[in-house]
């Protein structure tokens, strides 16, 4: 069956159905999106008031953002070129024109691939103080000892704590019951896994059970009017406590649990360990910290006020020891960079020309924050206004020139944070703050949109010649209505671009 | 809409200008954020380049008025959206 107005337009609107199909889905994008824009402009005003955190500004490189910028642009160009030259009835140039569209549209995914692939690699502390510190090289490797003691979800048990057992696993007794003076009655040892933890829970389940039927029977024996309780899996065992046969270590990625504590530790699955955290792991640690933010510190003391300071230039005990694998460590490969364009090779040659001490990078660290910040009071001293609070309490400490004493400083310090003044870490993801959570939200959606239109236009490329044959207003008119989908596409970016990347 | 090849080839010539027009915006948009961070520069010079896209690649200047009805409504709902941002203002833990 003939589809009526595919090309030619209707009498009354004057337009083809692909034409009207197209307009009405671009308005549902630009709700969708306006809906979006929206939440970042709330998000936006709303951490000017009084936020937990400071919006984030000039994080995201604009030198990336202006190239994809340029190369949207441009791919909206030949878009259009390529849709003329279907007029022109030319098949061989569209097909060169709209190639090289989708190839703009692959440079656009891979520098935004870079641009994601730094973000995901460069971390964030909050201190217990709300001091934060930057940087990359995570090591959140966290080492319990001297564990016996296991509580475990009979449900949700899924043998996570197992896998992360350092050295052999112990065998494990069940405790059965406690007697009169405390002490717990314990079954024989077995080797835990989700099979026998499914076999305790049948075995405890189907106890249970018995046990309420027979009461019920029993009550209905006293009672004839009693009405029987349904035995429900609610009713049931939730846990059970297991002894180990010998105390054990756990080493894991401090990420990877669901809570810590300084004597116990909790998986995702809920099992809980009693244990106390090695020496070797007192902390969370960043090889190299590129920014120092003290704005929510006491901001009248910052050479005092903020714990950075104590704990900056402090190196990891696992540093050098082979076996600290957490299934995360940093090899080369891993190293995160806070900005695009750090140069490892280059970096690795300066760590080398001169002795990594932490402390002296530390100190430099230090130096470089607080000269910076005294650049800024000065300038706004000189210029009779008020300093910027953003500028004065925030510098990055990678680099300073001392215009006094005409001396470039740079730093390269670590950090380790005591667990228990760990408020917060995190990769720059939406975990970190909302900012992140909009700018993936927005600029991985529109990244989604540049993926499905380039494969459409592709499509059309390698595909339409057959239509193209046989109908060409046909193949122009669906190249038209992609090209308006990836005119739009373009139009978003171009607000994109400047809120995320310049403002 | 153009139709003869010699018009095609005039608007395609056109379409190059716009393209040149919105590559220059783009430096601008960057030179001016450098200078000054003022969103409403950056935002005008932004729907400029918008309007330029929306109006001359989307061939918006010259559509059928069923497609402007449809982009009517549809501006209308999505600029009320932003409006609503401004609630924040009354928001009673900001607001006080």
């Amino acid at each position: 069956m003939e589809i009526p107005f595919e090309v030619k337009p209707r009498p009354d609107t004057g337009l083809w159905n692909a034409k009207v199909g197209i307009w009405l889905f671009l308005a549902s994008e630009v709700m969708l999106f306006g809906g979006l824009f929206s939440g970042y402009l709330f998000l936006r005003l709303g951490s000017a008031g009084e936020a937990d955190y400071f919006w984030p500004q000039g994080v995201l490189s604009v030198g990336f953002g202006f190239v994809n910028t340029l190369i949207l642009i441009l791919s909206s160009v030949f878009v259009v070129v390529a849709w003329l030259q279907l007029r022109l009835r030319n098949f061989e140039k569209f097909r060169f024109w709209m190639i090289l569209v989708v190839l703009c549209a692959g440079i656009f995914l891979v520098n935004k691939g870079f641009e994601y692939s730094a973000k995901f690699k460069h971390y964030g502390i909050k201190l217990s103080d709300n001091s934060i510190v930057e940087g990359h090289g995570i090591d959140d490797t966290i080492r319990y000892e001297g564990i016996k003691e296991v509580t475990i979800d009979l449900a949700r048990f899924n043998g996570q704590f197992l896998e992360n057992v350092d050295g052999d696993t112990p065998k494990f007794r069940e405790v059965i019951s406690i007697d009169a003076e405390g002490k717990s009655i314990l079954g024989d040892p077995f080797e835990l896994s989700e099979k026998t933890v499914g076999k305790i829970e049948e075995r405890r389940n189907n106890a249970l059970r018995e046990k309420h039927l027979a009461s019920n029977e029993e009550k209905k024996d006293k009672d004839p009017d009693f009405v029987p309780i349904r035995w429900l899996p609610a009713m049931g065992v939730k846990q059970v406590s297991l002894i180990a046969d010998k105390e054990f270590s756990i080493q894991i990625s401090r990420k990877k649990l669901r809570k810590s504590f300084p004597d116990s530790v909790k998986f995702r699955d809920q099992s809980s360990l009693k244990g106390t955290i090695s020496k070797l792991t007192p902390g969370l640690y960043l090889e190299a910290v590129d920014r120092i933010d003290l704005r929510a510190t006491d901001s009248d003391n910052p050479e005092t006020s903020t714990l950075v300071w104590k704990y900056l230039g402090q190196e990891s005990l696992l540093q050098g020891q082979a076996d600290h694998g957490s299934g995360d460590a940093d090899d080369g490969e891993d190293k995160d960079h806070a900005a695009i364009g750090y140069n490892e090779d280059e970096q690795k040659v300066k760590d080398d020309s001169h002795p990594h001490d932490p402390k002296k990078e530390a100190e430099t660290a230090k130096k470089i924050f607080l000269g910076a910040r005294d650049n800024v009071l000065k300038e706004a001293k000189d210029e009779e206004k008020e300093a910027d609070f953003g500028e004065t309490l925030n510098h990055s400490v990678l680099k300073w020139t001392d215009e006094e004493n005409d001396e470039v400083l740079e730093s390269h310090a670590p950090i380790l944070v005591p667990w228990k003044d760990v408020k917060l870490y995190s990769n720059f993801t939406p975990k970190w703050n909302t900012y992140y959570a909009i700018y993936f939200t927005l600029t991985g959606l529109h990244g989604l949109h540049v993926l499905l239109g380039a494969l459409v236009l592709l499509y059309f490329a390698v595909f339409g010649r057959k239509l193209f044959d046989k109908d060409p207003e046909h193949m122009t008119n669906r190249v038209e209505v992609g090209g308006l989908f990836w005119h739009f596409v373009d139009l978003v970016w171009i607000f994109l671009f400047p809120i995320l990347y310049l403002m | 809409m153009a139709d003869t090849p010699e018009e095609i080839l005039k608007d395609m010539k056109k379409y190059w200008r716009i393209g040149w027009i919105l590559l220059a915006c783009t430096v601008l948009t960057v030179v001016v954020a450098e200078i000054t961070p003022s969103v409403t520069i950056g935002l005008g010079i932004a729907t400029v380049k918008a309007g330029l896209v929306a109006f001359i690649f989307m061939h918006l200047n010259h559509e059928k008025s069923m497609i402007y009805k449809v982009l009517v409504y549809t501006c209308f709902f999505a600029l009320g959206l932003l409006f609503l941002t401004l609630l924040h203002l009354y928001d009673p833990l900001i607001a006080r």
